[in-house]
């Protein structure tokens, strides 16, 4: 009985290891539709409007490489 | 019976520990290639046109400033602690300066896909470089180096970085004023005006939204309809353009930056030879120019003649 409690145990213990080593990045899927435009959208003005702020350059925009320090 | 619990034990041991061992064994280089929706929002530029002069002559800049600050902290450590071995963190640091190279030397004519491709590969490998530098030097730093370094990259920011600020600026407003004209052209009211102030760095995005959206309410219904269509059928096309190359990008990006910071520590060696070639080069010309004046001012003298025979 406490080999098959311990053999159950070590299974649980594995799982639950190699569940919490896998990418779940739930978030990413959401960020990634805040970025696409809304395709029902059907006040023009709005949509016009969208255009000009998301193809518009900020001057001080930078790339972000990271930081060295 | 109990051999077979052990057998059993042994196995899973050896399942769960391999992940870690294999980490332990790449630990050396982390590679960034973890696609944003930051990143596609940059890369989605590139497929209009100035947009990839935009992105990497921003990338220049980004990395020229990690290269300058990173050069000021090996100087600083080789002179505050002339004890540290800092070879690593100099090949580190001589690897970003050749993404440096390669972002100066893209040809920026070739095709929009490849462009951006080239852009993500860069970026990333970049932030890679800058990541593994920083782990390698962090440890090294005290609070003196640190508030001497942080001095100095004040320095760097004013003085070094304002020829390339300026020319990202120039970029900038040129697509502003690009993207501005085909708003007016499509409401059929060009104003050059409002073009020029944009150019000029006269008008910002408030400003110019405001008067679009003036011009954009003046149009009839059918006619803002028609131009609200073609722009948002515009962007959706660019925007899924720009994912179907996400799409193909991903699934090899981190071997692919790997195998680039392999590729290019292994051609380092010929790269340092060529640049100390080149410095010795410059050193030689200015020694000649110190040493003989004369060729200075016969050369100066030669262009005064050709300017005064070319006003003539």
């Amino acid at each position: 009985m406490k080999t098959k409690i311990l053999i159950v145990g070590l299974l649980l213990t594995t799982l639950l290891f190699f569940g919490c080593t896998q990418n779940t990045d739930t978030n990413k899927t959401n960020e990634t539709e805040n970025n696409t435009i809304d395709t029902n959208m059907t006040n023009e003005v709005e949509v016009f409007e969208k255009e000009i702020n998301t193809n518009w350059v900020n001057e001080n925009e930078n790339i972000d490489t990271g930081s060295v320090i | 019976m109990a051999n077979k619990i052990i057998a059993i034990i042994i196995g899973l041991l050896i399942l769960t520990t391999m992940p870690l061992v294999l980490a332990e064994e790449n630990s050396e280089i982390v590679v960034d290639s973890n696609i944003t929706p930051l990143d596609e929002r940059e890369t989605k530029l590139i497929l209009l046109p100035l947009g990839a002069e935009i992105r990497m002559t921003q990338l220049e800049k980004s990395i020229t400033r990690n290269v300058l600050i990173g050069e000021t902290i090996l100087e600083t450590l080789k002179t505050n602690h002339t004890n540290y071995d800092l070879t690593e963190s100099e090949k580190t640091l001589n690897t970003l300066e050749m993404v440096l190279e390669e972002v100066k030397n893209t040809n920026l004519e070739g095709d929009k896909n490849e462009l951006v491709q080239i852009f993500v590969e860069l970026k990333k490998e970049a932030r890679t470089l800058c990541a593994q530098f920083k782990t390698q030097t962090n440890p090294l730093i005290n609070q003196n180096d640190r508030d001497e370094i942080m001095t100095k990259i004040k320095t760097i920011d004013s003085e070094y970085l304002m020829n390339i600020t300026n020319k990202v600026r120039e970029k900038v407003r040129e697509h502003n004023a690009l993207r501005t004209r085909q708003h007016l052209e499509r409401m059929g009211d060009l104003d050059e005006t409002l073009i020029k102030e944009i150019q000029e760095g006269k008008a910002n995005l408030t400003q110019t939204r405001e008067k679009l959206m003036k011009k954009f309410g003046g149009l009839t219904d059918t006619n803002k309809k028609q131009i609200a269509t073609q722009t948002r059928n515009e962007t959706i096309q660019n925007i899924t353009k720009n994912k179907k190359i996400m799409d193909q990008i991903k699934p090899k990006l981190e071997q692919k930056i790997m195998n680039k910071i392999q590729t290019r520590m292994c051609d380092m060696n010929t790269w340092v030879q060529q640049k100390e070639t080149q410095i010795q080069n410059r050193m030689n010309r200015i020694r000649d120019a110190i040493n003989n004046p004369k060729i200075i001012n016969k050369n100066k003298n030669m262009q005064t003649q050709n300017i005064g025979g070319n006003n003539q």
